[in-house]
């Protein structure tokens, strides 16, 4: 098992690499760099520019670049940001955590509110409460990210029962930590609801077919003729089998979170990963925006080998074949 | 290790009774687990032989689909007594897997059990209410499936699929349970069952996962076992071995076995009565001799006549080419009017197509459905 998650790990390199050079070759393709804006401005003159442009290394050809860069992630420099005049690293520290916490937390949201759902909707199949959650989760799949901010800052603005936008309240950093925690939460809650509203109802419906195939099988028929009292037919022998298609889901997900994350983010003015790369494509900051993207890469990479971790823990015919190669 | 070798072997050679006696004679009588003692107690007290178990009367399951209603079992009826072995047998689709799981009240929508009783110790299972029957399933009757694979859960161990019957019904911990499922695995001939019980059903061969369930189905001692086209999905040396198995378990327990199949040589030499089942009907009931030697429904005698004979090659055997029946299974829903059987039956009569004939008694223990037998019929 270890060898197997060393091996995962260090593919990911070639693949974070693979994608850095991949983003380093489109950003070149786009027209334009960071100085572009500031050429338009009649006060600064041509050569204050060129002087620039040498400075920040903008003369060079992209695939220098890209080695220089390559080069500094190998001893920990990740660059240097232009537009906020600071070390990527010192920007992306905090951001990485707030977008990752935020994005567990509603993946936590979205396991507790969708299997149990999937759940009823699969034991109650084409009953009123099926339909109306199938329904339900139609109507929220149909709505964009944005809208559903929207309506999330809405509701914080007229109850006053949350907080609109940031991750700490004023005098954080006098409180215990108990409280610092449970004021980090309290902020958290409501993006990380619409964060995790649209991959519900995504879940909803895959928990409520996979139970469903799940409880047609031969082995639940056995289940049941061996006299086992129904709760345990569907939690032990239905529930677990139908979790696995769940799971491989579920790698994939933490990358569609960050990309949902860029909307709700900027939207609920959460000082994550999402708006920080919305700053970094609009004033085209190359170094920031490629930490941005790598860090996307080692989330949909690291979710991808996280899922196949936990699968061949709940799937002992995948256990089965990693044992015996 | 030697033993289970030879208990192999033995099984490939022959299942035959005497095979079997030399077997238990053998190694296994030394180390008899205490399972199989309390069991046989058990079932010494409980079972006097001959003693009517199972009584399924005028059986109606249906199944309403948007083309209509298939009666799936219409009007079966069923004896099975104490220590017998009721063999079911038919073609595919007539209806013989839908009486079993009617038995255990397993009918899933769009399906629902219509009519009839199904007496089994005396109460009627029709009237049990849900929680009743968990105590029937599993504990009284039970039940082994045609595939093993696919019967078996994929992410759950070999022990604890045996154990937690037996920790349901039995209300045993789970250390208990364990050890007995160790004792049922190493009963039905699964070697090194210790170790297996820690395996997952993939890791096990056909062979292996049947008898698993031929296990998880004894774990408890039930006193009727359905065995639903048990060797169906295996291999000859295979069938052989889980028969043995079956034969050897059968006669130790005193078990009754309603045995699903359409292999009429599985019948000859397991069953103690056959039943006939054409289109949800049982069309003859008759013991098993009686069958073989002297078939009175035209159904009964076209599946004798479709069974392939081994006389190739062999001058001293008179080379019988194998009849098919003519024609083919109707479709449920669009079932002949009066006798199902009318529009292929050779000994077609002008009444046939008028009605379905009555059962008619020829003897104490032989029914017979056809007008060729049916005394008030005017012949033609």
């Amino acid at each position: 098992m270890t060898t197997f998650i060393v091996q995962r790990l260090l593919s990911l390199i070639p693949l974070v690499l693979a994608v850095a050079l991949f983003s380093f070759v489109l950003i070149d393709a786009a027209p334009g760099d960071f100085l572009t804006e500031l050429s338009l401005n009649p006060h600064v003159s041509p050569e204050t520019i060129a002087s620039l442009r040498t400075k920040y290394g903008l003369d060079r050809p992209w695939y220098i670049q890209y080695f220089k860069w390559v080069r500094g992630m190998a001893t920990g420099d990740f660059g240097y940001s232009f537009s906020y005049n600071r070390p990527v690293l010192d920007l992306i520290g905090e951001r990485v955590i707030n977008t990752s916490l935020l994005a567990l937390i509603s993946l936590l949201f979205a396991l507790t509110i969708s299997i149990p759902f999937g759940v009823i909707a699969a034991l109650y199949r084409y009953k009123w409460i099926d339909k109306v959650l199938c329904s339900f989760s139609f109507l929220i799949l149909s709505f964009p990210s944005l809208f559903l901010s929207l309506l999330a800052m809405l509701f914080a603005a007229s109850s006053g029962w949350f907080p609109i936008g940031g991750t700490r309240s004023l005098g954080y950093e006098n409180l215990s930590s108990i409280r610092k925690l449970t004021d980090f939460l309290h902020h958290a809650f409501l993006p990380a609801l619409v964060l995790s509203l649209r991959m519900s109802a995504i879940y909803v419906r895959q928990v409520r077919v996979t139970l469903l195939d799940v409880l047609s099988q031969d082995y639940i028929r056995t289940a049941r003729a061996k006299g086992l009292p129904k709760r345990m037919v569907i939690f032990k022998h239905g529930l677990r089998n139908a979790l696995n298609p769940l799971i491989s889901m579920f790698g994939n997900s933490l990358a569609s979170l960050l990309s949902g994350a860029f909307v709700v983010e900027v939207v609920i003015s959460w000082p994550g990963i999402g708006s920080l790369t919305l700053t970094a494509l609009l004033s085209r900051d190359p170094y920031l925006l490629m930490a941005c993207l790598t860090y996307a890469s080692i989330l949909l990479l690291g979710g991808n080998l996280l899922a196949d971790l936990l699968l061949a823990f709940t799937d002992p015919r995948v256990r089965f074949v990693r044992a015996n190669p | 290790m030697l033993s289970a070798r030879f208990h192999d072997y033995d099984g490939v050679l022959s299942w035959s009774a005497a095979a079997s006696r030399r077997l238990r004679s053998g190694v296994e009588t030394s180390t008899t687990p205490s399972w199989r003692k309390q069991a046989k107690q058990a079932c010494a007290l409980q079972r006097v032989p001959g003693e009517l178990l199972l009584e399924v009367k005028n059986l109606q399951t249906h199944f309403s689909l948007d083309q209509g209603v298939i009666k799936a079992a219409d009007g079966v009826d069923l004896r099975v007594a104490q220590g017998e072995t009721l063999a079911l047998v038919g073609e595919s689709g007539c209806g013989k897997t839908v009486t079993a799981l009617s038995i255990l009240r397993l009918i899933d929508e769009p399906g629902r059990i219509a009519g009839g009783s199904i007496t089994f110790k005396g109460q009627d299972l029709l009237r049990l209410t849900e929680s009743e029957m968990l105590r029937i399933r599993g504990k009284e009757i039970a039940m082994v499936f045609q595939e093993p694979m696919s019967s078996l859960n994929p992410v759950l161990t070999v022990g604890d699929q045996v154990a937690e019957a037996v920790q349901v019904h039995l209300k045993k911990s789970k250390k208990e349970a364990l050890r007995l499922a160790t004792a049922v695995l190493r009963a039905v001939g699964i070697p090194d069952p210790d170790r297996r019980i820690a395996d997952y059903p993939h890791q096990l061969s056909g062979g292996a996962c049947q008898r698993l369930m031929i296990a998880m189905a004894l774990s408890c001692n039930p006193s009727l076992l359905i065995a639903d086209e048990p060797t169906s999905s295996l291999d000859g040396i295979t069938q052989a071995q889980i028969l043995d198995v079956l034969a050897r378990l059968k006669a130790e327990f005193n078990l009754s076995l309603l045995l699903i199949t359409h292999n009429l040589g599985l019948v000859a030499q397991f069953a103690d009565r056959v039943a006939v089942m054409y289109t949800g009907k049982i069309v003859e009931d008759a013991p098993v001799n009686a069958i073989f030697k002297n078939p009175k429904h035209p159904y009964t005698v076209g599946l004798l006549n479709s069974i392939p004979r081994l006389s190739h090659g062999n001058p001293r055997v008179r080379r019988v080419k194998f009849r098919s029946i003519d024609g083919n299974v109707p479709d449920l829903l669009a079932l002949p009017p009066g006798c199902t059987f009318a529009p292929r039956c050779p000994d077609r009569m002008a009444k046939c197509p008028m009605s379905f004939p009555e059962p008619t008694p020829l003897d104490a223990r032989h029914i017979v459905r056809c007008f060729k037998f049916d005394p008030q019929a005017v012949p033609d």
